[in-house]
């Protein structure tokens, strides 16, 4: 461990630095927006006077672009074959894929400092818990039992129809501690509550799924920045690399909650 | 008064500069010697002690950032205040941003060992310039100007939680930098 000594040798390094960086920082901050949903709105910014045409015909261009998009992706979720609920047509919920998801989300986000959880639920996996730690993040993989007289026993049976619960966090507590985190032990049907004052919970609703994604690290929860939009991360989350979705009943377009779950 | 003229003032010997200077920073200078000594004799007598400093050290120096240049005289002279009157005990603000940058340090830094002590400052520095303005800022005014979380959440309408979270991260970065920099090592 270092010494005090080290520590004050630090801090009166910063003491030291520039004056223009010290004079950056002289005033107080502005107010830094935290509504995710304003990340879907347009930037609240003066348009520029030069180009203004030819920037308008771009977003123009950009959004018919972006229409047809949906419009193709539409087409191909809802003619796919419907699964059903199984281990085989949920993409996650074997081990191996599972690791391919973790995978993913390092090389994508990993370098964001993002630390998370992710809990993939499914009615025929086994009970499993690995903890990794081979780099500086934290996975927490659960696999839940599909029988009532598993070691969940207060998880309700409908929810062993969630395809998957992802939850973001930098959790250091026991794994009875994270059940609690994210809410399983104590929860009922599709109605969250939020878990202390760092609980923020987004839930999207599928006919037989239900993906849910709570937030409860602060540092997810109030830094957009890590992703473009919530649009961006729930993508993320619903779709694989090669943007099949991961829920086949996915709609898109669905509006997403705008307040935190009562 | 603008800082031009208030430092073409301090050229001259001009002790009105020292007027101007204490009418145009002397409150936000007590705010920080406030901050670090946690009392208000000790802050007093670090905001004229900053003054007289500042009158001997200009001339020659010619400073870009009049009140940054006061607030590195000003925070300097808090903290030697801090471990006079308190035999080397730190106040409170010390030892929590101490202990927060302590998370920096590799788990082998010794500075002692160190061959040139500006490398540390440089690293830092180079690393602060490559942070986005809002993180840079938030950075230096939690550790250079002390000010408290709640503070920081007023100012940036972030809960206290964020800005602790948001710090965090900063200092995980600064960890990483310091390591790649071998600093310690």
């Amino acid at each position: 461990m270092s010494t005090p000594m080290n520590e004050t040798v630090l801090f009166q390094a910063i003491g030291e630095l520039d004056e223009a960086l010290i004079a950056e920082a002289a005033e107080p901050m502005t107010p830094i927006p935290t509504d995710y949903l304003m990340e879907l709105t347009p930037k609240q910014v003066k348009p520029p006077k030069k180009g203004l045409i030819l920037r308008r015909a771009l977003i123009a261009a950009a959004a018919v672009l972006l229409l047809c998009g949906l419009a193709v992706g539409m087409f191909a979720i809802l003619h796919r074959e419907d699964p059903g609920v199984s281990s085989e047509k949920v993409p996650l919920c074997n081990t191996d894929d599972l690791e391919e998801f973790v995978a993913h989300w390092q090389a994508t986000h990993a370098e964001q400092g993002m630390d998370f959880l992710v809990v993939p639920v499914c009615k025929t996996a086994e009970f499993t818990f690995i903890r990794a730690t081979e780099n500086e993040y934290n996975y927490f993989y659960y696999f839940m039992p599909a029988d009532t007289g598993s070691d969940l026993p207060s998880v309700p049976p409908s929810l062993y129809d969630v395809g998957i619960i992802v939850t973001l966090s930098k959790s250091k507590g026991s794994y009875a501690g994270v059940l609690d985190q994210f809410g399983l032990t104590d929860r009922g049907g599709k109605a969250f509550h939020a878990h202390g004052d760092q609980s923020k919970i987004w839930y999207i609703n599928y006919d037989g799924y239900c993906l849910s994604v709570r937030f409860f690290n602060p540092r997810l929860l109030d830094e957009p920045e890590d992703f473009s939009t919530v649009t961006e991360f729930f993508e993320f989350l619903l779709f694989t690399e090669d943007n099949t979705p991961m829920l086949p009943e996915l709609e898109t377009g669905t509006a997403l909650p705008t307040t935190d779950i009562p | 008064m603008e800082d031009t003229r208030i430092i073409e003032l301090f050229f001259q010997r001009d002790e009105t500069a020292l007027r101007e200077t204490a009418s145009k920073y002397g409150s936000r200078l007590s705010v920080i010697a406030r901050s670090i000594t946690e009392n208000e004799q000790d802050a007093e007598e670090c905001v004229n002690d900053t003054y007289l400093e500042a009158w001997q050290s200009i001339p020659p120096a010619r400073p870009v950032h009049l009140f940054a240049f006061l607030a590195k005289i000003i925070r300097h002279n808090a903290l030697s205040v801090c471990e006079k009157r308190h035999a080397q005990k730190r106040t409170g603000i010390t030892v929590e941003l101490t202990q927060e940058l302590s998370e920096c340090l590799p788990d082998t830094c010794d500075f002692a060992k160190m061959d040139d002590s500006t490398h540390i400052r440089e690293v830092l520095g180079r690393f602060l310039k490559a942070q986005e303005s809002e993180a840079r800022r938030l950075f230096l005014r939690r550790y250079f100007y002390a000010v408290p979380i709640a503070q920081l959440a007023k100012e940036t309408g972030l809960s206290e939680s964020a800005i602790t979270a948001r710090l965090y991260r900063l200092r995980e970065k600064l960890r990483v930098c310091l390591e790649k920099e071998g600093i310690g090592l």
